[in-house]
């Protein structure tokens, strides 16, 4: 029943398609993105969570032998 | 380079800690409360208030929205400053955000059990709290985005990317789908009907655990566990290709929840398959964090804080994979309306995200009040009991989900239904029930003990409000810098085009997913038959909905046999359109509804609601005494028809101002009917109403067919 519906929608059939080209484009991006990043940023952006406590002592000495 | 001094505000982070303890406890006091009543129907306490239809909603919205919402904002707060290097945008913001949110909160305890309900999963805050919440969360926004626009490192953290998206979707979702015409000050009509009400409803129900159980945590996972653990995560490539998959794709698989249902087949199809692709980036994510802890597994087995954020990961994986398993067609033909699902978010909900939070607690307290946890072997505890209580829950959840779906649809030798009494199949499942109450009974213990952990712990320290911290100002980026300018990197220093980005990816999976099922609106083939509700009928409606009995019972047969066999033919999306909002229902602890009109006799319907047990012995509904005594308010009666008919309800012109008297002359017939069984009630009273809906129900197209066979 929905097909037929659907027909009555000019052009469609390109839906499902366009839909998927969208995706993988986006993902391909992202994954050239991601390698061509350089190492030296890498390993910045992945310390930054740790830099705060170096930056503001107060508060993360006394307890940080809990964790 | 010169330093800059400045202070990172802890107040509002205590603030938020606070409320979500606090909660965490409501919420779980409440759901254990709805679970009792699953075997137990005597645990509504009697009154109407607190019977199940309106306190699972009210169960629902606490989890998400006031214990994991209060986390979120714990998480942000905290961890939002430091990454940027700088104090919240402002502290006016800061303040407004933290009451304004506590408000909404105390709105919804206030007007959930009183019934004010759209009826809509996780969106059922009637249309004055909907515009509280949008303002609220602007101003969170305004405060997440100044704060950022001011901060003194270039770069944003992954952890941050997940904060904006979860800002802009939620902000989406939020107000596409409270769309609603106002008829009283707590009383609103969808503006979407039927399928649309339905595909609009479940692409925010899915995105709202996207978006506000799933990427702000991501975030915060990002954050916390390389600081628990400390060591930076994983691998950061992987981040950003998770993060954008993960986003992408998320806003696509709402459809997912509708399998089998009256939708278009394309929409269902496509939820399948966006919902399996999910499984790459979810794993994605979860590999990041578990993998974050490599070289450092042997202080698991003694840190209670990795403990939880292990587990809370691992359940995500679970969660995750379980997810997609159940967006295939022929497993959710069996697992939807089931407590399978019911299992599953229990497994996201308790292990993901309340486990998470409780590992954030753990490590923040001590930290904002500058001393060491009370006792780490009550975390200890905590952890355990609360592990095993996920045990108790979700193992019974799967046994009672597949145990019943399997009753439902088994078929005697003879080709009949084995098992042809709904109630039968209830009552197989009573003792998983029951395990399932102990389950959350031994989590909401430990939620206990942590509090009280975590209060006994801030009594021994002293808040540090404002934290002293010091970094250089923004450094001018020189192309120099690094060698590559126009990698991830250029986005990354760059929120305002990261925030356009993150939007388009998220809109595209939303226009993909409506533009179609809006085309066609006007190209349904509407069944001639299906007419407007009378107002009796609407009234009726109302009461339906007030009471909540979509939670229990769907409104929805799935084209199955044994569906089919049980409850007669199945739900076309012709027989929807007058449907605002539409009352499909995700769980069948009762019978679906669609073709109960007509089924029985008034007089059935009557004494089954003052007591189910008499019309059906061992029945777990709970009664629903006051709808004989209280009556309908018909002076709401015309501007209900005239908020239809500005929907577009075919209604006759000018039928506001005599509905009332349709309301007299078929309430008059149906306390006729009753009388010649022996009952005597006044017409005003609210089961006349609901009998009037419930006779009704899936009757047009029941009139089409002895109308065809007539001819």
């Amino acid at each position: 029943m929905y097909k037929q519906i659907l027909q009555n929608i000019s052009g469609v059939e390109i839906w499902p398609i366009m839909a998927f080209l969208i995706f993988m484009a986006i993902f391909a991006i992202a994954v050239v993105w991601a390698i061509r990043m350089d190492k030296k940023e890498v390993v910045h952006m992945s310390n930054l969570p740790l830099e705060d406590s170096l930056k503001s002592p107060a508060g993360s000495k006394k307890s940080a032998d809990i964790s | 380079m010169a330093m800059e001094t400045f202070n990172y505000d802890n107040k509002i982070v205590r603030n938020f800690a606070f409320a979500t303890g606090l909660f965490g406890l409501v919420g779980m006091l409440v759901g254990l409360l709805a679970a009792l009543q699953m075997f137990e129907p005597a645990a509504n306490l009697g009154n109407q208030y607190t019977t199940f239809g309106r306190i699972r909603p009210l169960h629902t919205n606490a989890i998400i929205f006031a214990f994991v919402g209060n986390g979120i904002f714990m998480g942000v707060y905290y961890s939002l400053q430091r990454l940027c290097k700088a104090r919240m945008f402002s502290d006016v913001l800061s303040k407004l955000h933290f009451w304004g949110w506590q408000i909404i909160i105390l709105s919804a305890a206030i007007t959930l059990p009183l019934g004010m309900t759209t009826a809509k999963e996780y969106a059922e805050l009637e249309w004055p709290i909907d515009i509280l919440i949008t303002i609220v969360w602007v101003i969170f926004g305004i405060n997440m985005i100044g704060t950022i626009m001011k901060r003194r490192e270039r770069h944003m953290y992954v952890a941050i990317w997940f904060y904006l998206a979860t800002f802009f979707t939620v902000a989406m979702l939020h107000v596409v789908n409270s769309l609603e015409i106002p008829v009283t000050l707590f009383k609103s009509y969808s503006l979407f009907a039927g399928v649309q009400d339905a595909l609009v409803q479940w692409w925010y129900g899915h995105n709202a655990v996207a978006f506000f159980l799933t990427t702000p945590y991501l975030g915060l996972m990002y954050y916390f566990l390389p600081k628990a653990a400390n060591r930076p995560v994983f691998s950061y490539r992987l981040s950003i290709i998770h993060f954008w998959a993960l986003i992408f794709i998320y806003i696509w698989a709402g459809p997912h929840h509708l399998l089998y249902n009256a939708l278009p087949d394309w929409a269902q199809s496509l939820g399948v398959v966006f919902s399996i692709m999910l499984i790459a980036p979810s794993w994605g994510g979860m590999l990041n964090g578990l993998l974050t802890l490599r070289g450092a597994w042997d202080r698991v087995r003694q840190d209670p804080i990795l403990k939880f954020m292990v587990v809370a990961v691992t359940a995500y994986g679970m969660a995750t994979f379980e997810g997609p398993m159940l967006s295939v067609k022929s497993i959710n033909a069996l697992s939807h309306f089931t407590d399978w699902t019911i299992a599953h978010v229990h497994i996201g909900g308790m292990g993901w995200n309340a486990f998470l939070t409780f590992g954030i607690l753990y490590w923040l307290i001590p930290r904002l009040f500058d001393t060491k946890l009370y006792s780490i072997k009550l975390a200890n505890f905590h952890f355990w009991i609360g592990t095993l209580g996920i045990l108790f829950y979700a193992i019974p959840m799967y046994w009672a989900g597949i145990t019943q779906g399997l009753m439902w649809k088994q078929f005697n030798a003879e080709g009949y239904l084995q098992y042809p009494i709904f109630l039968e199949t209830v009552l197989q499942i009573v003792p998983m029930y029951m395990l399932r109450a102990f389950g959350g009974f031994l989590f909401l213990v430990g939620t206990i003990v942590g509090v009280f952990n975590l209060h006994q712990t801030v009594r021994s320290g002293k808040l540090i409000a404002n934290e002293p911290a010091e970094a250089p100002p923004m450094a001018k980026e020189t192309s120099s810098h690094y060698k590559n300018v126009y990698g991830h990197r250029w986005i990354e220093s760059r929120p305002i085009q990261f925030s356009v980005f993150t939007v388009i990816a998220v809109l595209i999976g939303g226009v993909i997913e409506f533009v179609p099922a809006f085309l066609i609106k006007s190209n349904v083939p509407t069944i001639a038959s299906v007419q407007p509700y009378t107002p009796l009928e609407l009234e009726g409606r109302d009461i339906y909905i007030r009471e909540g009995c979509m939670t229990c019972h769907s409104q929805q047969v799935r084209p199955f046999r044994n569906e089919t066999e049980r409850y007669g033919e199945y739900s076309k999306s012709g027989e929807f359109v007058y449907d605002h909002p539409f009352l499909w229902g995700s769980k069948r602890i009762g019978p679906d509804l669609h073709r109960i009109g007509k089924k029985y006799p008034d007089a059935w319907h009557y004494n089954h609601m003052v007591d189910p047990r008499t019309m059906s012995p061992g029945s777990l509904m709970p009664p629903y005494p006051w709808l004989v005594e209280q009556s309908i308010d018909k002076s709401v009666t015309p501007s209900k028809i005239e908020a239809m008919q500005a929907l577009g309800v075919p209604y006759p012109d000018g039928y506001a101002g005599y509905a009332v008297e349709d309301v007299e002359m078929q309430a008059q017939q149906i306390v006729d009917n009753l009388k010649s069984a022996g009952i005597t009630v006044d017409r005003d009273k609210e089961i006349i109403a609901l009998i009037a809906y419930l006779q009704r129900l899936g009757t047009d197209v029941k009139v089409d067919r002895t109308a065809r066979a007539a001819k």
